[in-house]
């Protein structure tokens, strides 16, 4: 097929009947890589496009569906901002147990498709816990769906955890069901900075046994620490390391635990412990999402080991003057390269003895974001294993013309190959 | 070769396997007195599977409770020839009853395997003549452990080998090598044989206000290797307020007969035993023996499987039957007196299948124990799961039941004990011989010794 | 529908003596059977309708064994079937086509605990309950609770993405799996996912978990781990009416308590479990729930208290709160063996496993009810309430031909209402070949043709677990042969 260098367009469906047939006639027909956007929060997570084609925006698929408050879950279309989607299950007092940076522009399906999670993942996981049935276009036009809107259901394969991640190339999620979650009463978080690292560590596997049960285990080095105190507008100790512990619940739930940490981490000799309520605790929780994703920096990786190798591989990454935040009660750390990091190469050394560290611990180092050109002289999903050929040929059973996002998985393959 | 999986799979209309419809089989047939209602009790579900032991070690379906039946099932159907393989798998069963506590739909496993396999013996011994049967089954099992006394006395050299060390001396020298292997197998699980005492009384009564009038049940290899535990229980139902007989007439539960097929043998114990006890007129007949306890109390059972026709046997066994109540559980009916000795000691209880199983007298010995000022009693991994004694079954499946008493010993050992109690001769005997070959000295005692050193303010001793 | 016995005939052919050379030489004397008198057994699990016995099974103890009798059956294109405990309630082990059947049940270490980094790693066929007794003292538990824990292994639950009870709160099978190791009908042996959480690409442990084994044999399984509940309350609550049990129910989760387990058990199986267990249920109540609650101490009795209000002002006539973790083991096991107590009330009966909205609870009750009537059939309930996982038990004479046929009926009227109010056709036993001919009512032809083609990237020659889950489009329709006979007391 004669790969034509056009401008690219832009196509905004307004139902799914008509995204169908658009990309049934382009299956047939044209044949132009299609390029599924949301609320273009994650554009540059993967490798980046080689070919012009169009990008379909799901801007117009907003409804909420069918709320049945009651049931405890929600059908929307894929479009829907997640702040909007917020709005609406607080009138029920519910909630999507997911984090999601940038809310007032992610649409949940680019949450979906991204597997976009914060630091709630410790006690209430992510998407894929909660997604329970979808729809989809796939790339021939064939609407296709999944799951259902029952809380528990084992009929047909589970394509909503194949969807979940996918980062648009299986298909064009329209619609959603989600499974919901009462929003808690009250919540607050501990904030206790530490004269040096191995405490935090020490601290940590004792809130392995704690007494409380933490929605979030959030570690944050000094550089962190400063920017999301300053983002919450908190004045709260920043330039030592700092373990955040959220919890939720009723307001005497809360306040046992506060009361319960702050006495189960004495022995680990905090320097400074502050216990962050009320609105002040939601400016934090929220300052805690969006720092994840900031994007002024030219780097930002994702590094996946065991929640006890967290902090070792944050020592290592601050070391290296990366600013470090870490889900570390799931083993997630994120870090943002400074400016130093100019170039390629300069990345490239930067990274290297991250990339040994995650080898050794059998974990996995994915770049979420970098500069386009650096894209394809980075392992952006780290050491491909051979799961991966697998995920091949899936894509190809769903896509067998690769029209969809064609290369943000699997880089720059043959079209026709 | 090719196989199509899509085209092999439609074809011709075939029989439908097992069908739940298929028409009992006339008695004479393997099997055939069975209730065949008693298999299709059976739903199928699998649940019992991980309960049983031989399943475990070899996760083999076959060698599993909802296998077991369904070979059985297909033998009684005629779907099935008992071959020797299906007979093996039948064989590998501890008859153990696991399986039935497992069960939710209350299948009674018991009183399938156990009359398929009487019935089997019975076929046995009409093919073959009593000249060439299995001697070992025939002389040891028939004619010396169902008598105490004959037991005993067959010991007699044994205890003084024992008590001369000259087992070991004849170990060292592999004289017992000699000996047939079953018999050599045997040996090597005799407990230390403790002086059992004097035969108990006739009556012992109750010290302190009296309570209850109850009749002990002695046994055969019981009242041989285990008088002490006898004695024991004696004295602990005493303090409890029970006039305690022992009527001499008594005989063996018939136990050993009623298995190997010998019903009118098994049936003629157990009217005598019948007999006894009612003449006894007690409240209730107290057995410290599990497999013992058991089996009296399936006599009205046996009595329905064996004369269905005879409502009086039924009646004279059954009236048995409902009396038998295992010690632990008539004393927890009854209600401990507390004992006042302390026992500083970690123990595990280590449930006797015919107890927990069979009976389902699970909670009362442990019950018992914590009783006891200063005893601790601690939890075990797999506590339902045989230790492999299982009446002969050691004598028959020596492999599987090793394998088994090695099992539980890892086990038992994981939680670091200083005694081992058990309610059942076997399992005290099986757990004696494995401790003896891991070399590690930790006495085996029953639950009514403990409980009898508690009362009488005297320290456990490891002798 | 046809009432003749069909059987689900295997291949004339069978297996070749050069396979079965190649097979021994593989698993020895020990590892495989291949007897007649001994493959009896195999012809089917917990489904007793449909039978077929395999032509050899095989016990491998590694994954290495697994991956060369995967290869064996590639290169001489024989069938197979992985097997766990079998107790699958929907024919999930049936050797549909004869073949190989695959018992993981030799493969059972646990072979991995890591309690600060929450993960355990296990073999397939490592029994559920055995993991959570591993577990016991350590302050960490693995949720999933099929009710038949005792029994099915961890690698059944993988495939069959079993739920249980404390699945309310806690989430199902998949909730629960971070990864596992699988050998793909071409013998390679791949890893997914893994100790790590986000490992990236597409979630294909998600994707595996649920496949009913027609993706390839799982021989490795990493599992979540979950911190035990600090404490517990146990209610059981009383109604007079199913109605007002059900809509209690809705009131509950309404009010925004997410209860760990609420289950419902209506009169008829009242009565069979109180005379199984006596517990002392009030034999002439209509209903009861079993409501649990967990978490910190400090805050279980309040939502205990809300709960207690809740059935109060919605009619319950008593609640009665578990008084000792005797009393509480005590009214758990009544539910889990609700269903083996059935046979105490009918000689036969047959549990469907059907979902609705919570909400559509009181809906399907009655509609149920309506059935039985209309049917003259005894219909007895019990519903993982909390999910709309129902599960009416139909009761019969399976000797009656007729109450037969009108029990099969009335299932599938339940079942596509169930469709109908927004469910689905199981919760949690899965399609196997029970359920296939359903498929189509539940999705459409477009829906069915992408999830054969995801069945295709792992299962491309179709060897693996044959005829299952997915009804065959154009090909000899097995699911025409489905359906004929509920059998004897299908249990639960
Ligand atoms: C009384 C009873 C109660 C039950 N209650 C519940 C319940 O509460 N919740 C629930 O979810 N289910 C329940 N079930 C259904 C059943 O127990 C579950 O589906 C269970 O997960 C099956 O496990 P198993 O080991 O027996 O698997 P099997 O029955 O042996 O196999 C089930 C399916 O999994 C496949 N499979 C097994 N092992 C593997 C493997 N290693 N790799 C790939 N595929 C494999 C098989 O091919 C088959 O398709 C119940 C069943 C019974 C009989
Ligand atoms: S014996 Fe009981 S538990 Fe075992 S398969 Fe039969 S019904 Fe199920
Ligand atoms: S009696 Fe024991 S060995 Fe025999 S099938 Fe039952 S559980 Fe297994």
């Amino acid at each position: 097929m004669p790969r034509v260098a056009e401008p690219i367009d832009e196509y905004l469906p307004t139902t799914p009947g008509e995204l169908c047939r658009w990309m049934a006639e382009n299956a047939d027909g044209e044949q132009r890589p299609v390029y599924p956007v949301g609320g273009r929060t994650a554009l540059r997570f993967g490798y980046p496009a080689a070919a012009p084609g169009i990008t379909l925006s799901t801007a117009q698929l907003a409804r909420v569906v069918d709320y049945p408050a009651r049931d405890m879950t929600i059908t929307v279309e894929a479009g829907i901002r997640m702040d909007d989607l917020a709005a609406v299950l607080k009138r029920e007092r519910q909630r999507l147990a997911v984090d999601v940076a940038q809310a007032h522009r992610a649409t949940l399906g680019g949450a979906i498709a991204t597997n976009t999670s914060g630091p709630r993942r410790y006690g209430l996981g992510t998407l894929r816990d909660y997604v329970i049935g979808v729809s989809a276009v796939d790339a021939l036009g064939r609407p296709f769906k999944a799951g259902g809107r029952v809380v528990k259901n084992v009929a047909g394969y589970d394509l909503c955890k194949a969807l979940v991640g996918s980062l648009g190339t299986l298909g064009v999620i329209t619609q959603a069901t989600l499974k919901l979650r009462p929003a808690p009463e009250a919540s607050a978080l501990v904030w206790a900075a530490f004269d040096r690292l191995s405490l935090i560590d020490a601290a940590l596997a004792r809130l392995a046994v704690s007494s409380t049960r933490p929605m979030a285990l959030e570690l944050l080095l000094p550089g962190a620490a400063t920017a999301i105190a300053a983002e919450a507008g908190l004045d709260l100790p920043a330039h030592r390391p700092v373990l955040c512990i959220g919890v939720e619940g009723a307001p005497h739930e809360v306040q046992w635990q506060i009361d319960e940490l702050t006495s189960e981490l004495a022995e680990f000799h905090p320097h400074d412990l502050v216990a962050v309520n009320a609105l002040e605790s939601l400016r934090l929780w929220f300052a805690l999402t969006e720092y994840q994703v900031v994007s002024d920096e030219p780097l930002t990786f994702q590094a996946s080991v065991r929640p006890s190798q967290a902090v070792e591989f944050a020592a290592c990454a601050d070391q290296l003057g990366i600013s470090v935040q870490a889900h570390a009660g799931n083993g997630i750390v994120l870090g943002h390269l400074s400016d130093r990091a100019t170039t390629l190469a300069a990345a490239h050394s930067l990274l290297a003895p991250l990339y040994d560290f995650v080898r050794r611990a059998h974990g996995v180092m994915t770049i979420l974001n970098c500069p386009p050109d650096w894209a394809h002289g980075l392992p952006l999903f780290g050491d491909l294993s051979p799961a991966w050929e697998l995920m091949r040929r899936l894509k190809s059973q769903l896509d067998p013309k690769n029209l969809l996002n064609p290369e943000r998985f699997f880089g720059r393959t043959p079209r026709d190959a | 070769m090719t196989h199509d999986p899509t085209t092999s799979a439609c074809g011709e209309p075939g029989r439908l396997a097992g069908s739940a419809t298929a028409a009992p089989q006339p008695p004479g047939r393997i099997g055939g007195q069975i209730d065949y209602d008693k298999f299709l009790d059976c739903v199928h579900c699998g649940l019992c599977t991980a309960a049983c032991p031989t399943y475990l070690e070899t996760g083999d379906e076959n060698n599993g409770p909802r296998g077991r039946i369904y070979l059985m099932r297909s033998v009684v159907d005629g779907r099935l020839e008992l071959t020797p393989r299906v007979n093996a798998h039948l064989d590998l069963c501890l008859d153990c009853r696991s399986c039935e506590t497992a069960c939710p739909s209350g299948v009674e496993y018991g009183r399938l395997i156990e009359p398929f396999r009487a019935s089997q013996r019975r076929a046995e011994a009409a093919r073959q003549s009593a000249r060439n049967a299995d001697w070992f089954h025939r002389y040891i099992l028939y004619c010396l452990f169902p008598y105490a006394q004959r037991l005993r006395w067959a010991l007699a050299p044994a205890r003084l080998m024992q008590q001369l060390r000259l087992d070991r001396l004849l170990e060292t020298l592999g004289v017992i090598k000699i000996l047939p292997r079953r018999l050599q197998r045997m040996q090597s699980f005799l407990p230390r044989l403790l002086p059992g005492g004097p035969p108990l009384p006739e009556f012992l009564p109750a010290l302190g206000p009296k309570r209850a009038r109850v009749a002990l049940f002695t046994g055969c290899v019981a009242d041989a290797l285990f008088r002490h535990a006898h004695w024991a229980t004696a004295r602990v139902l005493q303090q409890n307020g029970c006039d305690v007989v022992v009527p001499r007439t008594q005989v063996c539960c018939g136990a050993i007969h009623y298995h190997s097929g010998a019903d009118h043998p098994a049936l003629a114990l157990a009217r005598a035993n019948a007999a006894a006890f009612d003449a006894a007129g007690v409240d209730a007949v107290v057995v410290n023996v599990a497999g013992c306890g058991s089996m009296l109390k399936d006599y009205g059972q046996i009595a329905r499987e064996l004369e269905p026709a005879q409502a009086a046997l039924l009646a004279e066994l059954g009236g048995l039957a409902d009396k038998v109540r295992d010690v632990s559980q008539f004393l927890a009916e009854l209600g401990l007196i507390a004992p006042r000795g302390e026992l500083k000691l970690r123990a595990v209880y280590q449930d006797a299948c015919h107890l927990v199983h069979a009976q389902r007298v699970r909670e009362q010995p442990r019950d018992l124990l914590a009783q006891i000022p200063g005893l601790e009693l601690l939890s075990i991994a797999e506590p339902e799961i045989c230790c492999g004694a299982a009446g002969s079954y050691n004598l028959t499946e020596p492999e599987m039941s090793d394998r088994l008493a090695r099992r539980k010993l890892a086990n038992l050992l994981a939680a670091d004990p200083q005694v081992i109690v058990t309610g059942n001769v076997g399992c005290s005997m099986q757990i004696q011989s494995a401790l003896r070959q891991a070399r590690r000295a930790i006495p085996v005692v029953h639950p009514m010794e403990l409980l009898d050193l508690s009362y009488r303010g005297v320290a456990f001793s490891r002798g | 529908m046809t009432t003749t016995d069909h059987d689900v005939s295997r291949s004339a052919a069978g297996v070749g003596a050069a396979f079965l050379t190649r097979l021994e030489s593989i698993f020895g004397e020990h590892g495989l059977i291949r007897q007649p008198e001994e493959l009896l057994v195999y012809e089917c699990d917990g489904y007793v309708i449909e039978k077929n016995v395999p032509d050899v099974v095989v016990f491998p103890e590694s994954t290495e064994q697994v991956v060369k009798v995967v290869n064996l059956c590639a290169e001489f294109q024989v069938p197979f079937v992985p097997r766990g405990a079998g107790t699958s309630l929907a024919g999930g082990c049936l050797p549909v086509g004869g073949g190989v059947m695959i018992s993981l049940t030799r493969m059972k270490r646990i072979l991995e605990v890591n309690l600060r980094d929450r993960y355990a790693v296990v073999e397939p066929g490592v029994v559920n309950l055995h993991l959570t007794q591993h577990l016991k003292g350590t302050g960490y538990h693995y949720a999933p609770d099929p009710s038949s824990q005792g029994a099915c292994t961890i690698g059944g639950n993988f495939a069959t993405n079993s739920g249980g009870p404390h699945t309310l709160k806690y989430g199902v099978t998949v909730n629960h799996v971070l990864g596992a190791e699988v050998v793909l009908p071409d013998g390679s042996v791949v890893q997914l996912g893994g100790a790590v959480e986000d490992t990236p690409g597409y979630d294909l442990t998600g994707l595996f978990v649920g496949s009913e084994g027609t993706f390839g044999v799982c021989t490795r399984v990493t599992v979540r781990l979950t911190r035990d509940p600090a404490a517990c309350r146990t209610l059981l609550a009383v109604f007079n009416s199913v109605r007002e049990a059900t809509q209690s129910i809705s009131q509950i989760i309404g009010a925004g308590i997410v209860p760990a387990a609420l289950e419902m058990m209506d009169q008829g199986i009242i009565e069979a479990v109180e005379a199984a267990f006596h517990f002392g249920f009030p034999l002439d109540a209509a209903a009861v729930l079993l409501i649990e609650v967990d978490g910190l101490e400090v805050a279980v009795d309040d939502e205990a208290r809300q709960i207690i209000a809740i059935c109060q002002a919605g009619g319950a006539r008593e609640v009665r709160q578990a008084n000792s973790p005797r009393e509480r083991q005590l009214l758990w096991k009544c539910r889990k063996q609700a269903f083996g107590a059935i046979g105490r009330l009918s000689p036969s009966y047959c549990t469907q496993d059907g979902v609705v909205p919570r909400t559509k609870l009181p809906e399907i009750q009655e509609f149920i009810t309506a059935v039985g009537q209309r049917h003259a059939i005894r219909i007895v309930n019990v519903f993982h309430a909390g999910d709309g996982n129902i599960h009416p038990i139909l009761l019969f004479d399976e000797r009656d031909s007729d109450q037969v046929r009108r029990v099969l009926e009335a299932s599938e009227e339940i079942l596509l209402k169930c469709i109908e109010l927004g469910g689905s056709v199981t919760g949690e036993h899965g399609i196997g070949v029970e359920k296939i001919s359903l498929m189509h009512r539940l999705f459409d032809a477009h829906d069915l043709d992408v999830m054969r083609s995801v069945r295709q990237a792992f299962n491309p020659g179709g060897l693996c677990s044959p005829m299952k889950m997915l009804p065959t489009a154009g090909a000899c329709g097995m699911e025409h042969v489905m359906q004929k006979r509920p059998g004897r007391r299908a249990a639960l």
